[in-house]
């Protein structure tokens, strides 16, 4: 995989941390959620490889019920676990969002 | 798969029960009839390919493939295609996702097998009861079996079967996103099943009887036959294998 790609992942990794620590979602109303935050470009698809891998590590887990309208989802909650990658991910982006941001500033001003 | 009593009454309780893959298979069996042509196409392949890694957790995979079914029967309501949300490259979408999936329990597949060779050992004496009962109406059965051959021969029996099932699989599972090579490759696979039954054959012709000489009739086939499909029933309601 690609250096590029890898970041990329990570970031929307972040991102899925984070909305599922806002509340309890299934696969469908994810990517609605990061599709409404603009992140548009994502294929839809692309999150159920990271949900997988995000119960792997045991920083979600996912469980059957019925959803308000409709059949059983699989609705998606944070663990202990989860709580703290999210935090170690806050941090590791406020670190490279300023100098990235600044440079990119910087690399403007000719 | 065994669950634990205490939880499955406590989600029976809350409205929960947990839906198991037997039940999630015949749920996308309804669901899958709601995809237009194209999608479920493109759907069913990914279907066939995560259902034919045999190693990967049953439940876990039935769950996977609801949510991405559920997600793609939401998708079609806006008009999108399989391929607008999974991608151009199926193949490629699927390892990832399978690389992920959690393995079946050992101790599950163990059992799995064990419940199959009771199985297919039940079935056989109970045909070959059957069968001997009836020709021996019309002529003399010779009804000396020695016991170390028939055991050896039993078990080769069981082998080549399961080689035949893996290699059916293996299959099936390579040829999903193989556009040119399928027929070819079929008749790879049955050439291979051909030589396995061959030497099978002749492996039996040149067993030399051994082990204990006891005379077998009908009878004990018959009621042997019974017993081990009896047994395959307790051995099922309490390790729920077939769910």
């Amino acid at each position: 995989m690609s250096l590029r790609s890898q970041l990329l992942k990570g970031i929307l990794e972040g991102c899925i941390l984070t909305i599922i620590s806002k509340e309890d979602v299934y696969g469908y109303e994810l990517s609605v959620k990061l599709q409404k935050f603009g992140l548009d470009d994502v294929s839809e698809g692309s999150i159920y490889p990271i949900l997988l891998r995000l119960q792997k590590d045991k920083y979600i887990v996912g469980t059957m019920r019925d959803s308000p309208h409709g059949p059983k989802r699989k609705y998606y909650s944070l663990t202990d676990e989860g709580e703290e990658a999210l935090k170690e991910f806050r941090k590791e982006w406020q670190s490279i969002q300023g100098p990235v941001e600044r440079m990119i500033e910087w690399g403007r001003e000719r | 798969m065994a669950e634990h009593p205490r939880s499955r009454r406590e989600n029976d309780r809350m409205g929960e029960r947990k839906m198991n893959a037997k039940d999630l298979i015949k749920m996308n069996n309804e669901k899958r009839e709601e995809l237009t042509k194209e999608n479920e196409a493109y759907y069913s392949d990914i279907l066939l390919y995560i259902r034919t890694h045999l190693t990967l957790s049953e439940q876990q995979s039935e769950e996977l493939l609801m949510e991405l079914l559920d997600h793609l029967l939401e998708g079609q309501k806006e008009g999108k295609r399989a391929e607008d949300i999974f991608g151009s490259d199926p193949k490629g979408y699927c390892d990832e996702m399978i690389a992920q999936i959690p393995k079946e329990d050992r101790k599950n597949n163990f059992t799995f097998i064990l419940f199959l060779m009771i199985q297919f050992a039940g079935w056989i004496a109970l045909t070959r009861g059957a069968l001997e009962l009836i020709i021996g109406f019309f002529t003399e059965i010779n009804n000396t079996v020695f016991l170390g051959t028939a055991v050896v021969k039993s078990m080769i029996n069981f082998l080549v079967l399961y080689g035949v099932v893996i290699g059916i699989f293996s299959w099936l599972k390579n040829s999903i996103y193989k556009k040119n090579s399928k027929i070819k490759d079929f008749f790879v696979v049955f050439l291979l099943m051909c030589t396995a039954v061959t030497v099978f054959v002749l492996f039996s012709k040149i067993i030399p009887n051994f082990g204990y000489a006891i005379e077998v009739g009908w009878l004990f086939y018959l009621i042997s036959g019974i017993v081990l499909l009896l047994l395959t029933v307790l051995i099922n309601k309490k390790a729920r294998i077939t769910k």
